[in-house]
């Protein structure tokens, strides 16, 4: 187990720049999610920390030690790849044996490590199967044991579920996180899924167009988004988005958007804000529907579809002058189009962002607030 | 109703008549013919009498030392000569994928292997007798170099410098063929292999060479299938000469049935020369299906 750190990560391929200036901290032992849409540079950063690339500018540690130039058959990091890699002229054993076998390990301790790996992994039945004739799921977990037989510094996960059906996805979250924790790994996971990076990771470094946006854990990120563009990443349904503007009425600041009308008086930190025009972030998780005992703010609201998601539904609405909404409610809600319902909001869970995309006010700005979220 | 049903039925037999008609006129009745008359003696030049000897010309063919030695010959030049077009063409394409980065670098030094092997197979050969005199360009070179010269067609070397021609030539298809097959195989299996601190060398041996077996099994069946039939250059370069040192069994074949005119000893050979092929075919594929 050993931290990883990039410091100041430069790459460029032709005129594309895949990362710009991109530092991170990975703790050993702990697991840690890249998180970005496609093209923002997850797979480069994983390369480069691999060895398989070398970055333009900036440098890699290991414990400290600068590795930034050392091949990737020095390293011993293990990756597995959004395609799998397998070796399509070997048997599934040979496949997972093959870090061993490169290190000419004995043939006694080979059989054993495969052996435990692949009953952790539940895929001792496929050993002398074909990696051609086994299911995206096994070939999944093919991958993985090769990558975990070898007992590596690092493992680093490649969209590694991006292939698989729903169903197993969800089951190999799980899994994922029991690996590290039987295995005592760090683990290194790019994703484009929000759901993965919050279900499993302890830190997530949040990258766009090369950039890295938030460097920090799932719930930080999530109650104190740097930007917008994180709060709207981070999160399914994604946040609503608001544009309007702070009008100062006698003793009273009020956020006003196409119809709606918000007492934002006591809304902690809104006094600092400098800006009039502001973009005010709802997530969809915290609009509730019906009579809400305690509710600061309440709207009435026109539902426009109601739309079941696995066991939850979003319900889509039409609140103040035609500002559509979007409110996620858990377990099956049943409620006809056309119908009134009414919104409401705890003025603590409202994010505010400048023009310019940046936080100014977010939940977890509230200090006490902010530890009982982080739990 | 019947009529129109009949009519149904015939018609895919009356569309392949044509080429059916053609492939019996000129190859399976002149095959038939061949057999017929490899059973005997007979000298056109001399009278049309045909005289029938039963299996004799077979068992004449397979007593006969000129066949036999010619048939050794095509095993070494085959043999020898496929082989290293095979492991020079695989060799060469690897070191291009490897060190050779820029797509347009590569495809010029692809194309310039390729040249040699547009050229026409009497041209090449033609080349290649002005530059192997005793006096040619390679001798001249030699001796500048300071080296003695060398007697490209003395008996001992003429079919060894048959097969370096024959090398230089053809060795570009392999090359093309283990090119294609190298950058066929996903870069990510030798990330992968990188990743678990394999040596080039097992990358070479794990990787790179058991994911091209088969079609390079296809280009050794090209190439021994093209080398067997082989006839062009032997015919330029050396006439079969000195005496028969470069005789091969297709070219002895063509001298017995069209020069002496032993006509049905001839056929005898040229039967028993396609037998030997196909059992050859039948090994290799079951080589090959054993690979793959």
């Amino acid at each position: 187990m050993i931290t990883v750190s990039v410091s100041h990560l430069w790459k460029r391929y032709g005129k594309t720049v895949a990362l710009q200036d991109v530092s991170a901290e990975i703790n050993g032992g702990s697991f840690f999610c890249i998180l970005g849409e496609p093209g923002a540079g997850k797979t480069t950063l994983l390369r480069i920390i691999a060895g398989l690339e070398v970055p333009d500018e900036g440098d890699v540690f290991f414990d400290g030690q600068n590795v930034t130039l050392v091949s990737a058959q020095k390293r011993n990091v293990a990756m597995v790849f959004q395609d799998f890699a397998l070796y399509p002229h070997m048997t599934v054993f040979e496949n997972i044996a093959s870090p061993l076998r490169a290190i000419k390990a004995e043939e006694g301790k080979i059989r054993e490590r495969v052996h435990e790996v692949a009953a952790f992994l539940k895929i001792e039945h496929l050993l002398d199967r074909s990696p051609l004739y086994i299911s995206g799921g096994e070939k999944q977990r093919v991958a993985i044991a090769r990558a975990l037989v070898k007992e590596p510094k690092i493992s680093l996960f490649d969209e590694p579920l991006v292939n698989l059906d729903f169903k197993i996805r969800e089951d190999m979250r799980a899994q994922f996180k029991l690996m590290q924790k039987e295995f005592n790994q760090t683990i290194v996971f790019a994703t484009p899924d929000p759901v993965d990076a919050m279900s499993m990771a302890d830190q997530v470094l949040i990258l766009h167009e090369g950039k890295v946006q938030q460097f920090a854990t799932v719930w930080e990120a999530y109650y104190r988004p740097s930007n917008m563009f994180v709060a709207t990443y981070l999160g399914f349904p994604p946040m609503n988005i608001l544009s309007g503007e702070l009008r100062e009425e006698g003793p009273h600041l009020f956020f006003v958007a196409s119809g709606l009308k918000v007492d934002v008086t006591d809304l902690p930190g809104i006094r600092e804000v400098r800006e009039r025009k502001l973009l005010v972030g709802i997530r969809p998780e915290h609009l509730l529907l019906g009579d809400e005992k305690g509710a600061e703010i309440s709207w009435d609201g026109e539902v426009l579809l109601s739309e079941i998601v696995g066991s939850d539904t979003i319900v889509h609405l039409k609140v103040g002058k035609d500002l559509g909404l979007r409110s996620f409610v858990p377990g099956i809600y049943r409620v006809a189009v056309g119908a009134r319902v009414t919104v409401n909001l705890r003025r603590d869970n409202i994010y505010a962002f400048k023009e310019s995309g940046e936080s100014v006010i977010f939940p977890g700005r509230h200090e006490s607030l902010f530890n009982t979220f982080k739990g | 109703m019947l009529r129109e049903k009949s009519r149904k039925i015939k018609t895919p037999y009356y569309l392949i008549m044509p080429p059916q008609v053609l492939i019996w006129v000129v190859v399976i009745f002149p095959l038939l013919w061949a057999i017929y008359i490899s059973f005997h003696d007979w000298n056109p030049t001399i009278s049309p009498q045909r005289t029938f000897v039963g299996i004799g010309n077979y068992l004449n063919v397979l007593r006969d030392a000129r066949f036999l030695s010619a048939l050794g010959r095509m095993f070494y030049y085959s043999g020898v000569g496929v082989t290293i077009q095979l492991v020079l063409g695989t060799a060469i394409a690897l070191a291009i994928v490897e060190y050779i980065r820029s797509p347009r670098w590569r495809t010029t030094v692809l194309v310039l292997f390729l040249l040699p092997m547009m050229m026409a197979e009497a041209v090449a050969a033609q080349m290649w007798t002005l530059l192997i005199t005793d006096t040619g360009t390679i001798n001249n070179i030699l001796v500048w170099l300071g080296f003695s010269p060398v007697g490209w067609r003395a008996k001992e070397l003429a079919l060894t410098t048959i097969m370096i021609v024959d090398i230089w030539q053809w060795t570009a298809l392999p090359l093309l063929i283990a090119y294609a097959a190298r950058i066929s195989i996903p870069d990510g299996l030798y990330e992968s292999a990188r990743l678990d601190g394999a040596s080039k060398w097992l990358i070479l041996r794990k990787i790179t060479l058991p994911y091209m077996r088969v079609p390079l099994a296809i280009a050794f069946l090209l190439r021994f299938m093209d080398s067997y039939k082989f006839l062009d250059k032997v015919f330029i370069m050396t006439y079969g000469g000195p005496g028969t040192a470069t005789e091969l069994p297709t070219f002895y074949l063509y001298q017995t049935a069209f020069s002496y005119f032993k006509v049905g000893y001839g056929a005898a050979m040229s039967w028993i020369f396609g037998i030997i092929a196909v059992i050859a075919m039948f090994f290799f594929w079951r080589l090959a299906k054993r690979m793959s």
